[in-house]
């Protein structure tokens, strides 16, 4: 059955979108990662204009992060000081993020901005973790324990000044750190749809050194204002969040997420992450290649948006 | 009192002749369509509108060498037309065209190929068929490139053509018996919002020999509608709304979650 959406303008099966929203919802909840990443490159494939799936995209995971971090503050993962922290920074990158789409949209490069922004960081992300599960593999093989981290040690940014005792994460650390990671973070959700997490929690746990279980579940708590946030600017500024698309995906994501959890318990890491990473390269290849192969129509119309 | 005489004779041939040039140039032509109004809901698949019209003419006139044009002007607005160059290995949009005023839908329907029905000047001139809109877009644009202005404007109603929103259908009309004529326009399911206008054309040997022009909106309904003016009218206001439901969802999500 299909469903006509009213902001992308255009009928799209009702199953698929909901298969859409459940197959990502699987992966998120197998994988534990927020999903965005690959959601906004599959919206873009179906034909949804690049604005309207990241702006979209953002609605959706701001429902998801609400319900994960409701999970995350009973387990007593969320640093909130923290959080604000990166807030503070993630409402700057989301204002400036959503300016910079509208202005890209108003010349013409916004699809081109966001394919770009998701061929580079796919390819480090599809990298980082094909190199990451197939080390997993060998290790299993071998049979040899992973080497244990060094302890924390004092870098540079501890020379930095405003410090500030966070205690959830057991740190006495500068503000600046985390406010340029917020900002950093809300700028990727502004302009690609995702909630950062991939780039958060990694910063988090190697950076700032915050405990791995409190860098997962602050970081979730923060996503979710942050996506809040895109959704409301991109609504005021672009007019691309599509409701009836966001609650369908929303919908499959809910239910996706459940079962991704449970068959996350049951198969093997190293390989499904293996399979995930070789995914991730897949669509990163495919947006390459459509920015390089010529195209057969090289003529686009756009509607004028500029000169409001 | 004599002198006015002449004079009225003279305006009496004037008026007589003017109406009598009216009177073999001009073909009465009466058109309504079946709807005029199309919703848009959420099931929305496209739509048919069929145009039914009539000659005012002696039941015993033939209908031969008689034509039918019809065309849907959807609402204008501002458009850019961009052309992708290989910017070192990357396709890329160029600065691009600007067009002040393109019509969103387009459709023309007639008895015959166009050409066949009338001069390519007689078309331009009324803005009839793809040449005739070109020329329409062409002579309302406020700027223009400083060379492949017409590359432009092509690709323009190709793209749109290709997206099913400019339609050219020489087969579109018919008549059905008599002096009666039917016209079928189809919507695509993307067709653009607003109030659109339904020309009726009528070509005799040639020449347009009358006209007749009709209205018909396409609105959003229902729930589409609610969703599409609330985005556009109170945005910040449906962004709320919009993390509202995500926020609900979310909770209810975890709290399914929970129970299990």
């Amino acid at each position: 059955m299909q469903i006509y959406l009213p902001i992308a303008e255009q009928s799209l099966s009702i199953l698929f979108l909901v298969g859409l929203g459940g197959i990502v919802g699987v992966l998120s909840g197998m994988f534990g990662v927020g999903g965005g990443f690959l959601m906004t490159p599959m919206l873009i494939f179906s034909g949804i204009p690049p604005a309207i799936a990241v702006a979209t995209e953002a609605n959706q995971i701001a429902a998801s992060s609400v319900s994960g971090s409701i999970a995350q503050w009973r387990r007593n993962n969320v640093d909130v000081k923290m959080g604000l922290v990166l807030l503070i920074g993630g409402v700057v990158g989301s204002i400036v993020g959503v300016e910079l789409v509208k202005m890209l949209r108003e010349i013409g490069q916004v699809d081109l901005a966001i394919s770009l922004c998701y061929v580079f960081f796919l390819g480090i992300v599809g990298t980082l973790m094909l190199i990451e599960s197939l080390r997993a593999l060998l290790r299993t093989q071998s049979g040899k324990q992973p080497p244990s981290r060094k302890p924390g040690q004092h870098n540079w940014i501890h020379k930095l000044p405003f410090k500030v005792r966070f205690k959830r994460s057991k740190l006495y650390i500068s503000v600046i750190p985390p406010i340029i990671l917020g900002m950093l973070v809300g700028l990727l959700a502004a302009i690609m749809g995702v909630g950062g997490g991939f780039i958060m929690v990694p910063a988090m746990i190697y950076l700032l050194r915050i405990p791995t279980t409190v860098a997962v579940g602050t970081s979730l708590f923060q996503i979710v204002f942050v996506t809040s946030l895109v959704t409301i600017l991109h609504s005021v500024q672009n007019q691309t969040v599509d409701a009836v698309l966001a609650l369908l995906l929303m919908l499959g994501g809910v239910i996706g997420a459940q079962i991704g959890v449970r068959l996350g318990q049951k198969l093997r890491g190293e390989q499904l992450r293996a399979m995930l990473a070789i995914l991730v390269m897949a669509m990163c290849v495919k947006l390459f290649l459509d920015l390089v192969i010529e195209p057969d129509e090289l003529f686009s119309v756009a509607q004028d948006i500029g000169g409001h | 009192m004599q002198r006015l005489i002449p004079t009225l004779t003279f305006f009496a041939f004037l008026v007589a002749a003017l109406f009598g040039v009216r009177a073999t140039l001009a073909q009465g032509v009466v058109a309504d369509l079946t709807t005029h109004d199309v919703a848009v809901t959420a099931d929305f698949t496209g739509a048919n509108v069929v145009l039914f019209g009539s000659i005012v003419a002696d039941a015993n006139e033939d209908t031969s060498g008689i034509d039918v044009v019809v065309e849907v002007i959807g609402p204008t607005q501002p458009v850019w037309v961009r052309q992708k160059f290989n910017a070192s290995g990357i396709w890329i949009n160029d600065e691009g065209l600007q067009v002040t005023r393109a019509p969103g839908y387009y459709a023309v329907v007639s008895t015959r190929p166009l050409e066949e029905i009338a001069p390519r000047e007689t078309l331009l001139r009324l803005g009839i068929g793809f040449e005739g809109l070109k020329a329409e877009i062409s002579r309302t644009m406020l700027t223009a490139r400083d060379e492949g202005t017409q590359e432009y404007l092509d690709a323009l109603v190709r793209v749109l053509a290709d997206k099913g929103l400019y339609v050219e259908n020489p087969d579109g009309a018919e008549f059905v018996g008599g002096h009666l004529f039917r016209a079928e326009i189809q919507l695509a399911t993307n067709v653009p919002l607003g109030s659109y206008d339904a020309l009726v054309y009528i070509f005799k040997d040639q020449e347009m020999t009358g006209q007749h022009q009709t209205q018909l909106n396409i609105e959003k309904a229902g729930f589409e509608r609610f969703i599409y003016t609330m985005a556009y009218e109170q945005p910040f206001l449906y962004g709320v709304l919009c993390v509202i439901v995500a926020g609900l969802a979310g909770l209810g999500a975890a709290y399914v979650l929970q129970r299990k």
